[in-house]
């Protein structure tokens, strides 16, 4: 039998619908990562499975029994389900240990000396024994929510549900959390995760969610979507997850900021450094060492769509002025560098001008 | 606990000391700036028309206008709400004579020699008791009539009157009220106990011409008298609601009185006097003056024997300060209470409750608590029969239950909704979430206001002497009214809200500290 069962799940609030007919089952021992577009419904989805939401229309059964009735006792529920948040919401009154073995001893009513010795073991586990007397205003984001996954896991979960628990993270931190979640996808647990991480989903899941339009749009393994989404809506989303625009409006723009903007867009899709130092060097030679020199090209628009997925880039440059493509100077270094440097390019001209390449 | 002296304890220091710097100043500086008395009409010695056109003090709720338009015309009236309040000002120069009934001006000469009249009399008044239309105890009124025509024919109203208005202390006495039988009710009687020798305090007890007469009528007629002391202004809108049976204290028979009240037949025909500065007089007639060559110390042990000691006065501060804090605890208590009931209402309960709500903390904040007093005193527990202490309880559990449910609102509001998420996530019911993580958290926001909240409240209190509450401030204008001293009774009870309201701050700023995470812990070097 399904642990969980989602019947037709409805959520509306005044303004707006983020779901409007969610249908699923999930399985002991599945990982699933829920991706998706900002905005989809996701959280909202996952608050929905314990109760933290009321869903408009729908049931939702856990093991059997039917969540969303009034008769149905969500506490009791809720104690086999634990909750990662994305701001932690560590108890800020109490210490991390505190933080950890409250629930076990004030809801399981379990001994407190039992409840500190297990507690301790997962402080350990999770890396933050060290740190068990501090309160949580003393602990940096990553450090915070390794203790909020402890204190869930020390109530003895049938599943966890994540939600977004790296997107509040500083980019240094998101590691250290992730490699805590992976343990536990080893050993496991059943995990519900919402996730903007695409390498870490595709790596960790057994099963992948793509909600958009407050449905779930595609549901398959991790290769299913990752490299052979089905719906069109999919694909854009896994391959054109990032995309970074630049225009250069002036001969006199700013070239240092505008790398520096490419440097960062790398590091926060964890680029290789070959592929950063790359796009910086398509970016010099196309714009400052030939379209700006030519009059007439201005403003230039550059825009740089990375996929996760198979860590390609797409580059597409385009720009004002009669027919001219820079590639195709065979005199010019710069032509000579650009080609070797990406797999395929491509030209064309007919209100303006279009440079196509991609670079993996 | 070691505590270190900071700006604040410095500051704290520095305000006392000019507190009662200024305080000692008229008592250092007793010869302070008189308006000066002439003799204007040049008849050698001073007369009441020397006084045109000064500053009268006269007391509210007697009518004196018409005396004071025809014997000192042209002068300003300033009107004080007790006897002990003029001797101050006029001692301080604030005015340049009172207007009094001769018997009470008496009283005042034979404690304080600063203190004269002018020998001349002016139209005498007269005075009655007045009565209740709403009194539940029938033919009280007539009774008292019949009373009076009773004593005034065998004499006995004639030998009251050699008691109270004579010298002899020892035979200005009352027996205790507990004495009465009272099989035909219990008489209320509203005065003011600021007024000898009409009705004053005397070892704790109410005595006086009038209470004298009182007793003697319920002896007579087999009542019981309570005594309730309140504000001279207060007691015929005590009468007038019914809240008490008897009005007395020194209340004039005019026409004004009786369309709110019924007046008894006059038992006693007063004069009136201009009471003045004992050296006005004396200067024109080239006498010494009085009171001079006394040092310092001579004069503070003689203040601290006339205040404190003399009738054991130290008595009635005693019982002032249990009163003060009776109310304040109770009705911190009893606010608090509410205030928290008030939070818990706004979390679960129907959308009806919060505008509800808001309304009463409005409505509370926007009344003056002196009015709200007087509202819960004259109206809505005017025939309850409920003592004036717990309508104090009462009215400032109100007062403080707004006050105070704001400020809890605030801290709980302050506390971000994900805690009380996280809470419910691992299994906690909402209101374990709100006992166990949002109240203990918001508690350590809001305390520190809670804190000034609560000294507010302390400080407060000292109003409760508009509906016939003897706290703290009522029992030094008592004593005040006996000694004539506006000093030490002053500073001592200043000195006394102040320490009760270090015990306030210090009591809150231990629960702070109790119930805020051991930060040291993780200090100390214990490690796991």
């Amino acid at each position: 039998m399904s642990m969980i069962v989602v019947d037709h799940l409805r959520k509306e609030y005044p303004n707006v619908t983020p779901l409007k007919d969610v249908c699923t089952e999930i399985n002991k021992g599945e990982v699933i990562s829920i991706i998706g577009p900002s905005g989809t419904g996701k959280s909202t989805f996952l608050r929905c499975l314990n109760g933290l939401e009321q869903p408009t229309s729908g049931k939702i059964y856990v093991n059997g029994e039917d969540i969303t009735s009034k008769k149905c006792d969500i506490t009791k529920i809720r104690q086999k389900m634990g909750m990662v948040f994305q701001s932690f919401n560590l108890f800020s009154n109490l210490s991390v240990l505190e933080n950890v073995i409250t629930a076990p001893v004030n809801v399981l009513k379990m001994p407190r000396d039992e409840a500190e010795k297990k507690a301790k073991a997962l402080l350990l586990r999770v890396g933050m024994l060290e740190k068990a007397d501090n309160f949580p205003d003393e602990l940096s984001g990553g450090q915070k929510q390794r203790v909020a996954i402890a204190r869930a896991i020390a109530m003895d979960p049938e599943i966890i549900l994540f939600d977004e628990p790296t997107s509040a993270l500083d980019p240094t931190m998101v590691g250290e959390v992730l490699t805590v979640i992976r343990s536990l996808a080893r050993e496991g647990m059943t995990m519900i995760i919402v996730t903007h991480e695409m390498r870490f989903a595709r790596d960790v899941s057994t099963r992948v969610f793509y909600m958009d339009e407050g449905v779930i749009y595609e549901d398959g393994s991790p290769e299913q979507i990752f490299d052979d989404p089905k719906n069109e809506k999919t694909m854009r989303f896994i391959r054109h997850l990032k995309t970074l625009s630049l225009d250069i409006t002036t001969a006199s723009f700013d070239f240092i900021g505008m790398s520096t903007k490419i440097g960062v867009f790398g590091q926060d899709n964890l680029m290789t450094p070959k592929m950063i130092r790359n796009l910086n060097l398509v970016f010099e030679e196309l714009t400052s060492a030939t379209l700006i020199q030519r009059p007439g090209t201005l403003p230039i628009h550059f825009e740089v769509e990375y996929s996760n997925a198979d860590e390609s880039a797409k580059v597409t440059i385009t720009y004002e002025g009669d027919a001219y493509n820079p590639l195709e100077d065979e005199d010019s270094l710069s032509a000579s560098i650009v080609n070797k440097l990406c797999t395929s390019s491509s030209y064309s001209h007919d209100d303006k001008n279009t440079i196509v390449l991609t670079l993996s | 606990m070691k505590k270190k002296f900071t700006i604040v304890d410095a500051a704290i220091v520095v305000t006392l000391i000019i507190l009662v710097a200024l305080l000692l100043a008229p008592v250092l500086f007793p010869e302070s700036s008189l308006q000066e008395i002439a003799d204007t009409n040049g008849d050698g010695k001073i007369t009441l028309s020397d006084y045109d056109g000064k500053k009268i003090g006269s007391i509210t709720g007697v009518n004196y206008d018409l005396i004071i338009n025809k014997y000192v015309p042209g002068s300003t009236v300033e009107y004080y709400s007790n006897y002990p309040d003029l001797v101050v000002a006029l001692k301080a120069g604030i005015i340049d004579a009172f207007i009094i009934d001769e018997p009470a001006l008496a009283a005042i000469m034979m404690e304080d020699p600063e203190v004269s009249q002018v020998p001349e009399n002016m139209s005498s008044w007269l005075m009655s008791f007045a009565f209740s239309e709403k009194s539940k105890i029938p033919n009280l009124y007539n009774n008292m009539n019949s009373f009076i025509a009773l004593i005034r024919e065998d004499g006995v109203l004639d030998e009251i009157k050699d008691i109270w208005f004579g010298d002899d202390e020892s035979k200005k006495v009352i027996p205790p009220l507990d004495d009465l039988t009272g099989e035909n009710g219990t008489v209320k009687v509203a005065l003011e106990t600021t007024y000898a020798p009409i009705v004053y305090m005397k070892n704790e007890q109410v005595v006086g011409y009038e209470a004298d007469i009182l007793y003697r009528f319920c002896d007579h007629y087999h009542y019981k008298l309570e005594f309730v002391d309140m504000q001279y202004d207060a007691i015929l809108p005590a009468i007038a609601t019914g809240k008490c049976d008897i009005g007395a204290s020194g209340l004039e028979c005019t026409e004004d009185h009786a369309e709110s009240v019924l007046l008894s037949t006059p038992h006693l025909e007063a004069g009136t006097s201009l009471a003045v500065l004992a050296s006005d007089l004396l200067e024109t007639n080239n006498a010494p003056a009085i009171g001079t060559g006394k040092s310092f110390s001579e004069r503070a042990m003689s203040s601290f024997e006339k205040n404190l000691v003399t009738e054991s006065r130290w008595k009635l501060i005693i019982k002032g300060i249990g009163t003060t804090c009776l109310i304040t605890v109770l009705s911190a208590l009893f606010g608090s209470i509410i205030a928290f009931g008030m939070c818990l209402l706004r979390r679960c309960a129907s959308k009806l409750a919060n505008p509800v709500l808001d309304a009463y903390v409005r409505i509370i904040q926007g009344i003056p608590l002196v009015i709200l007093l007087m509202i819960l005193f004259y109206v809505i527990f005017a025939n309850s029969g409920i003592e004036s202490v717990w309508i104090a309880v009462i009215g400032f559990s109100i007062s403080f239950s707004a006050h105070a449910a704001v400020i809890m609102q605030s801290g709980l509001d302050s506390i971000d909704a994900g805690q009380e998420e996280a809470a419910l996530a691992l299994g906690f019911t909402h209101n374990q979430a709100f006992f166990r993580f949002l109240y203990p958290q918001a508690a350590l926001r809001f305390l520190p206001v809670y804190r000034g909240e609560l000294v507010n409240l302390l400080n407060n209190t000292s109003i409760v002497g508009y509906i016939a509450v003897q706290d703290l401030t009522k029992m030094s204008d008592i004593i005040r009214s006996r000694s004539y001293e506006a000093f030490l009774p002053l500073i001592l009870s200043t000195l006394i809200y102040f320490v009760l309201a270090r015990i306030i701050t210090v009591v809150v700023d231990i629960v702070l500290k109790e119930i805020s995470p051991r930060r040291m812990r993780s200090k100390g070097g214990e490690k796991a």
